[in-house]
């Protein structure tokens, strides 16, 4: 199982940017879609046929707070469809509300992480979370 | 009225009763007065018949009268030799001359028959025998001598030669062929009588008279106070607000206090004899008739409410109570009762219904408003956790890009103009700078807001909890702070409460006191609690640097801050205490002097189970 793509949904540009160039400064090279709310997360994941892409399966970094659809929602339209369970999907969001927190790992998410304001600590979270990324989308054999 | 002819009534009948007494008692004393007189006037006859008798026949065999000839064929002369007559009547005079007579009008007459003629031979007291005219034998008069004369015995009420009313004892004399009556007056024998009537009727009168007077006399009070009560009853039941009715076994009024011409607009008079449910609305009628007349009828009733019609049609609720009445052989005679207008009441019931719809209207409003400003407090948590925080994360992130570009540039080691080159090695990272720090504090400031806002929707657990432990434990945690300080923990109690609500709340005061304590002074925090009825009241004292009057109303503020700056603290620690005790149904106070000291003091309910929240 490989991850060739990453979906980064988040409707603020500013934050996606930000990640996007910390996960490049740790040598993520694979491709990188930045949609902008829940729905267009979703489109994409029902243009993309996962048949299709198998054994290439995207990995999802969902902001919660967007506009048209929201990041629980999308989360739990995934979780519980029996072709996108599977895909892993990451909070990445500035909320830390604990019942929030909860209700995520609750419908199925797989990692809840939330963007420290604190720069340091930011930039440490995107390059661990851009190492993972990178181990799960390297090669078995390497 | 009624009663001073009652009394007059029985006065009559008391007089009749001893009037007739009396007349009995002198009829029987008259009979009996007038037997014995008879008696001893037939007596006195007989006595003197015989006495005479025997006198003529002495004196006819000494004058030798002829005996032979039969009684029935002598006349008066021939009966006796003129002589020995003459000496049996001469004697007889002699004899009675001397003798005074019978009572005052008593006589005795003795007389014999001279042809058609009574002649009068001797007449005791009215007269000489001589001067009594003889009188004829059938004249009506002197019936008793008639009757002597004819051979007959007896005695009677008649009238005698003068034509008065006598009792008369009459007796014929044998031998001389005469009468003989003994009489006396009829007036003399009633006289006593009529003087006893008369005397026995002014007594009679007298004792009437004064038993009358004494049973006024007694009756009097005893009938005031019979006719008092009456009237007290009376008004009592035709004063009070209420309806008084009595009915007969058919349900027709037979009383009826006069308030209901208040209540009802009804005459007394023009409803009494009508049948009650006549007054009752048609709705109400059967239940009412129903009670009063039917198979039910033997019961008591209470508060029965019927609406009744006014005479002006309008209709009035009210509330009967009444009990049935029983006659002498316990048959049911009809039922008495009251019966109160009960409009006020139902319109109190209305107003108050109404009031109580209002305010259960209102409480649900604001119940929901409630909830409606709850709800708004979670979004508000969800923007200040995300909202606020998003935009911040974006500023401190490109400032950090642009200090790695910054450095990146200094790393080139470029021929820049001296101007450029200060604004990059030095003006930039300091902008910068001062946009981190900026962040920095928002994101304190942030973070704070979030903690009072969920401090402010945790669930709460009661359990029994130490308060001595948790300020032990409280104390632990900053003993380093404590080493010179003079720490005095009264006796504290087990309160049912939220373990780390108590945790905060005593961690902060404690905190607090320790924080702000005077170097300069021997140090000294107090902490302890006193028991009221139904909250305990706990204070954390210390003597440390204390509050500004003008600030002590501000101690619980959000991010206020006081004193030094020096010292650590986001200012929300009071906050959250003032929070959490709100939540726990207390209330805290601080006082503090500046200089020498404050005093936090906090109350928690005894019975916090009964915090709903």
């Amino acid at each position: 199982m490989k991850f060739s793509t990453l979906l980064l949904v988040d409707d603020d540009a500013a934050h996606s940017t930000l990640v996007e160039r910390n996960l490049r400064r740790v040598g993520y090279n694979r491709t990188i879609i930045k949609l902008e709310n829940g729905q267009e997360a979703l489109d994409w994941l029902d243009n993309n046929r996962l048949e299709n892409l198998v054994p290439e399966v995207p990995f999802i970094l969902l902001d919660i707070n967007m506009p048209v659809k929201n990041g629980i929602e999308v989360l739990e339209q995934i979780k519980s469809n029996q072709d996108t369970k599977h895909v892993p999907v990451v909070m990445l969001t500035t909320t830390d509300d604990p019942n929030e927190v909860k209700l995520c790992y609750k419908l199925g998410c797989n990692a809840y992480i939330t963007k420290p304001v604190i720069h340091n600590e930011f930039k440490e979270k995107i390059r661990e979370l851009g190492l993972f990324i990178n181990i799960l989308s390297s090669p078995m054999e390497q | 009225m009624q009663e001073k002819r009652s009394f007059y009534f029985l006065l009559i009948i008391m007089s009749a009763v001893a009037f007739i007494v009396m007349a009995i008692t002198n009829v029987i004393l008259y009979q009996v007065s007038f037997e014995e007189r008879s008696q001893s006037l037939v007596a006195t006859a007989q006595s003197q018949a015989r006495l005479i008798e025997a006198m003529a026949r002495y004196n006819r065999r000494t004058n030798r009268i002829d005996w032979e000839t039969p009684v029935g064929e002598r006349g008066p002369t021939s009966l006796l030799s003129e002589r020995a007559a003459a000496d049996t009547i001469s004697q007889l005079r002699d004899a009675h001359s001397n003798y005074e007579g019978i009572g005052k009008t008593g006589e005795f007459l003795i007389a014999g028959i001279e042809g058609e003629d009574i002649v009068f031979l001797l007449a005791h007291r009215h007269g000489k025998p001589d001067e009594l005219e003889p009188i004829p034998l059938y004249s009506g008069n002197s019936e008793a001598m008639r009757r002597a004369l004819f051979v007959e015995s007896g005695v009677m009420v008649g009238k005698d030669y003068r034509g008065v009313e006598v009792l008369a004892a009459y007796e014929p004399v044998d031998v001389l062929n005469f009468g003989i009556v003994a009489k006396v007056d009829m007036d003399e024998v009633r006289a006593p009588f009529i003087h006893g009537v008369i005397i026995t009727g002014l007594i009679s009168v007298f004792v009437i008279f004064l038993g009358g007077l004494l049973f006024r006399r007694i009756s009097n009070p005893i009938v005031q106070k019979i006719v008092d009560s009456e009237k007290r009853y009376r008004s009592l039941v035709e004063e009070i607000n209420e309806w008084v009715w009595m009915t007969d076994e058919n349900g027709v009024l037979i009383y009826s206090s006069p308030i209901v011409r208040q209540i009802l607009g009804h005459d007394r008079d023009e409803i009494i004899n009508q049948e009650l449910t006549s007054l009752v609305e048609d709705k109400s009628k059967a239940i009412v008739n129903e009670l009063l007349t039917g198979g039910q009828r033997k019961l008591p009733f209470t508060n029965l409410q019927a609406m009744l019609l006014c005479q002006n049609g309008d209709l009035v609720p009210m509330e009967f109570s009444a009990i049935p009445m029983f006659g002498d052989h316990s048959e049911f005679t009809g039922y008495r009762g009251v019966a109160r207008d009960i409009s006020e009441r139902i319109e109190a019931e209305q107003i108050r219904l109404t009031y109580q719809e209002t305010l259960e209207r209102q409480v649900k409003e604001r119940t929901q408003d409630l909830r409606d400003i709850n709800e708004e407090l979670k979004t508000f948590t969800y923007i200040v956790s995300h909202d606020l925080r998003s935009p911040l994360v974006s500023i401190v992130g490109f400032s950090s890009e642009v200090k790695d570009d910054i450095a990146v540039i200094q790393q080139a080691d470029l021929a820049l103009p001296e101007q450029v080159k200060q604004i990059v090695d030095d003006i930039i990272p300091e902008s910068l700078t001062y946009i981190d720090k900026a962040a920095e504090k928002m994101e304190g400031l942030i973070n704070s807001i979030l903690a009072l806002s969920r401090i402010g929707r945790r669930d709460l657990t009661f359990e029994q909890i130490d308060i001595a432990k948790v300020v032990e434990n409280n104390l632990k945690a900053i003993a380093y702070q404590l080493d010179k300080v003079d720490v005095r923990v009264t006796e504290l109690p087990t309160i049912v409460s939220d373990a780390s609500a108590m945790e905060q709340i005593f961690g902060n005061l404690i905190g607090n006191a320790a924080k702000f304590l005077e170097a300069e002074r021997q140090s000294t925090i107090e902490i302890g609690a006193v028991k009221h009825t139904d909250y305990w009241e706990f204070y954390v004292r210390d003597n440390g640097k204390g509050i500004a009057e003008s600030d002590v109303p501000h101690v619980f503020d959000l991010f206020k801050r006081f004193g030094s700056h020096n010292i650590q603290g986001d200012g929300m620690g009071l906050s959250y205490v003032q929070t959490l005790i709100r939540r726990l149904g207390g209330r805290v106070q601080c006082q503090s002097v500046l200089g020498q000291g404050s005093v936090f003091t906090f109350s928690l309910p005894i019975d916090a189970a009964s915090l709903g929240e």
